[in-house]
């Protein structure tokens, strides 16, 4: 018989109003050190409200935060870094012109003399941090310079040397790779090993199992139950979350294939692409895997005329195109979903009328249709965008809502729409459902069926191996620039696909 | 390697200063003369304490287009104060004071109520010229104590060779670089200026870092209007017009990027030495002053290309390394 470990934290009859919506009704939440807890639940659950909450960002209206047994209140972020919480959030939050470091102990660099700082200080400790983390990373290296994984562990770093006992991690493995994520796991293990409890939230379900001890779902704002890890399947969780069975998660049937849509050979960029050969069919999904950096992104960029090509042809058709912009893409029936939604696929201040039209309005073989006597044809901007706000369910209150203020995957079909607008041929979905939730996840699977249904051909890239092997027909493994292999379908497993990413 | 990566960026700038140093040395036998370095140095005086204002500003992510306004504005209330018997140094000293407060409600304006840069400042900008104005209606103001003069015409004692304003300059310089580097509060100007949201997360006091930044450069411009004053032996209210521009092209010739976050004080340095032997070296070939302007232009347009493409290169070596 041991003895329980220390209730960390322990959160009850937690209730937050905003301006028209309960988002939390009574939340009750524990967690106990050397304890990965993962929250689950839909966008729009309450995760966040809950951890912003937790760390100062948010006040509660009602309830009680005990940390290690005393009640807390928190008056600024800083407040709850003082007690040992800190979260590591999706967006990271470097100063990417800095060293490491720097960024490590930003806010905190310790003086030697008056008020001259000691950076010899921050990188000895900063050092011992990292490499306590088994990083690799050299602490005068400049943010800008490191990946997405090895931001991460900056990030853990910099929350470690503040002395958190809790962390919040907020889909920590959403942008890293297979193999980032196991470094990921091995230092969350190493993390709890020293009693530091850990708050685990993401959508990738098969994470949970891996290393979570408890988990927690949330719906509407309310807990609808914690249960320890090892009692609960995914498909379980899944009910929970959404409060009804989502069967066949991936939506996948069989669509009948054409003619080869779009034709790569050789394809070669400036920095590191090399000879890149494939073809996509119509009516057929073609997966691109590999790890992050690997060149899936900067294929896909040059497809779409983001950077230009050095070498290589593309075929659409059968016919060799000259791309040397996006606009020669899309006059080619070629279109990109990319991977940051944010930055480069959506005008979040403009309207969803604004963003749905935005490219049609602008492609040289649908342009006409907008403009009437050379003044843009309102009418006919309003009635389009409807037709496809309904076309692809997008859930809004208006065609006239701000984009900022739609749920990402609202925002990722309003993407969608926008392309559709133009006729493509080719659709490339970069990371198509990172940050999206389940039930979201399912439309856009429903959406990309449909897509192939109508003749299109459709080139994934995901991170995500189980999304890439359900729905991919093929699959195509890309490691340092170059294609290391092809898979059908019917062969492809895990194995092969690492075993060929990492050649 | 290391040494690349550190100067790599101002590495283009300072071949141009050298290129720009051998031309007119080939065209001018006039132009590599300690006597021309000297007198060319000791006109800089202003402009060294704006451009180091105006590093400070960029590098946090905003600028200062007020210093010529707030130099005319502390040049020509020490002046007033001295022709009307206030001691010299003290109506320096309410010179600047009247610089630390401009700067400090611009400090504020731009940190707390959170307005941009760009519009506090051109407020300033126009405020602090009108109250020159005013103050002067409109006239230069003369008549200040010899011990006045000193400061903007005078070498530092046994350093003959040495004028007061270079030696001011110097010691800005120095101070301003190791504030940058060396300071806590240099850090947190970087910080602000690469990543605003970090560093509030960061737990850095944004708010007080950003009102410093702007402190200290309506400070630095006063310094720079009162020693100019002194140079020019009268207060004049349309002192530094058009400085700001000289200022933020030092800057930015030194390659700081607008965008904030980046860059430093030897880039200024050397992108204010830029600007000053380039118009010592054009007035000593008598080309026009309308077309220095023009040719002042295609050299800040080169400045930044050639960091475009150097800052390209950089990408391109990081990106591979990332593919690693």
């Amino acid at each position: 018989m041991t003895t329980p470990e220390p209730l960390l934290l322990s959160v009850s009859g937690i209730d937050k109003i905003f301006p028209g919506v309960k988002a939390l009704d009574g939340v009750d939440f524990d967690l106990r050190a050397g304890e990965v807890h993962a929250l689950l639940g839909e966008n729009g659950a309450g995760k966040s409200t809950l951890v912003k909450i937790l760390t100062g960002i948010h006040g509660k209206d009602k309830g009680s935060i005990k940390v290690l047994g005393e009640e807390v209140a928190f008056a600024n972020s800083a407040a709850a870094r003082e007690k040992g919480i800190a979260a590591i959030y999706q967006e990271f939050a470097l100063a990417t012109h800095l060293d490491v470091g720097t960024n490590i102990f930003l806010g905190r660099i310790p003086n030697h003399a008056w008020f001259i700082a000691d950076r010899r200080q921050v990188y000895q400790d900063a050092q011992k941090l990292l490499d306590r983390l088994k990083s690799g990373i050299d602490a005068h290296t400049r943010v800008a310079e490191l990946g997405v994984g090895k931001r991460q562990m900056v990030e853990i770093a910099k929350a470690i040397s503040m002395g958190t006992r809790i962390l919040i991690m907020d889909e920590p493995t959403s942008a890293l790779s297979s193999e980032e994520c196991g470094h990921l796991f091995q230092i969350i293990t190493d993390l709890k090993q020293q009693g530091i409890g850990i708050i685990f939230i993401s959508h990738k379900l098969d994470e949970i199992h891996r290393i979570c001890d408890r988990v927690s779902v949330m719906r509407d704002g309310r807990k609808v139950g914690t249960l320890d890890a090892g009692d609960i399947s995914v498909p379980e969780i899944i009910r929970l979350m959404v409060g009804r069975e989502i069967g066949d998660q991936y939506y996948k049937r069989d669509v009948e294939k054409g003619e080869v849509t779009l034709e790569v050979r050789g394809l070669s960029d400036a920095t590191f692409l090399r000879d890149i050969s494939f073809t996509v069919r119509k009516g057929e999904i073609l997966g691109l895997a590999g790890l992050v950096g690997a060149g899936r992104t900067e294929t896909a960029q040059c497809l779409f005329g983001v950077t230009p090509i050095q070498r290589g042809e593309i075929l659409v058709d059968g016919k060799a195109v000259r791309i040397n912009s996006p606009g020669d893409a899309v006059a080619n029936g070629i279109v990109m979903l990319s991977e940051d939604r944010k930055n480069t696929g959506l005008f979040l201040q403009q309207s969803v009328t604004f963003n749905v039209t935005i490219a049609a309005m602008n492609a040289a073989r649908s342009r006409q249709e907008y403009y009437h006597l050379g003044c843009v044809d309102v009418g006919n901007q309003r009635q389009h965008t409807s037709e496809y706000v309904n076309r692809l369910s997008i859930k809004t209150p208006s065609i006239d809502q701000i984009m900022r203020n739609l749920s990402g995957g609202n925002q990722q079909k309003t993407i969608l729409a926008k392309w559709l607008l133009v006729n493509p041929r080719v659709i490339i979905f970069d990371e198509p459902t990172r940050g999206i939730d389940v039930g979201a996840k399912q439309e856009i699977y429903r959406l990309m069926h449909e897509l192939l249904q109508a003749g299109m051909a459709i080139i994934m890239i995901s991170s995500e191996l189980p999304e890439i092997m359900a729905l991919s027909d093929r699959i195509l493994v890309i490691s340092h620039g170059r294609a290391t292999g092809v898979l059908d379908r019917s062969e492809a497993t895990q194995e092969k696909i690492m075993t060929l990413a990492v050649k | 390697m290391s040494f690349l990566r550190r100067f790599g960026s101002i590495l283009g700038s300072l071949v141009g200063f050298f290129l720009l140093c051998a031309i007119f040395s080939y065209l001018s036998p006039y132009f590599l003369t300690l006597d021309n370095f000297i007198s060319v140095l000791r006109q800089g005086a202003a402009l060294y304490l704006v451009a180091i204002a105006m590093t400070f500003c960029i590098i946090s992510g905003g600028i200062d287009l007020s210093v010529g306004s707030v130099m005319a504005l502390a040049g020509c209330s020490a002046g007033i104060f001295m022709s009307s018997g206030v001691d010299w140094r003290l109506a320096g000293i309410l010179g600047l004071l009247e610089g630390i407060l401009l700067g400090y409600i611009m400090g504020i304006l731009v940190a707390r109520v959170q307005l941009q840069p760009f519009i506090v400042t051109l407020v300033v900008m126009s405020f602090a010229r009108g109250l020159a104005l005013v103050f002067t209606n409109g006239q230069p103001v003369s008549g200040f104590p010899l011990e006045f003069r000193w400061l903007g015409t005078a070498t530092v004692p046994y350093l003959d060779f040495l004028p007061i304003p270079v030696a001011i300059g110097v010691i800005a310089f120095a101070l301003a670089g190791f504030i940058l580097r060396e300071t806590n509060f240099g850090i947190n100007v970087y910080a602000v200026g690469s990543n605003y949201e970090a560093a509030v997360y960061s737990g850095i006091n944004v708010k007080r870092t950003l009102t410093l930044v702007y402190t200290l450069s309506g400070f630095l411009s006063a310094a720079g209007g009162i020693v100019l004053t002194s140079r020019v032996n009268s207060g004049q209210p349309i002192l530094g017009e058009g400085i700001e521009l000289d200022g933020i092209a030092a800057v930015v010739i030194g390659g700081t990027a607008m965008s904030g976050g980046q860059g430093g004080i030897i880039g200024t340095i050397i992108g204010t030495m830029i600007i000053l032997f380039l118009r010592n070296g054009l007035n000593l070939m008598a080309v026009s002053a309308f077309w220095q302007k023009v040719i002042i232009g295609v050299v800040i347009l080169v400045a930044v290309l050639v960091d475009k493409y150097q800052q390209r290169i950089r990408a391109k070596r990081s990106a591979m390394a990332m593919a690693e």
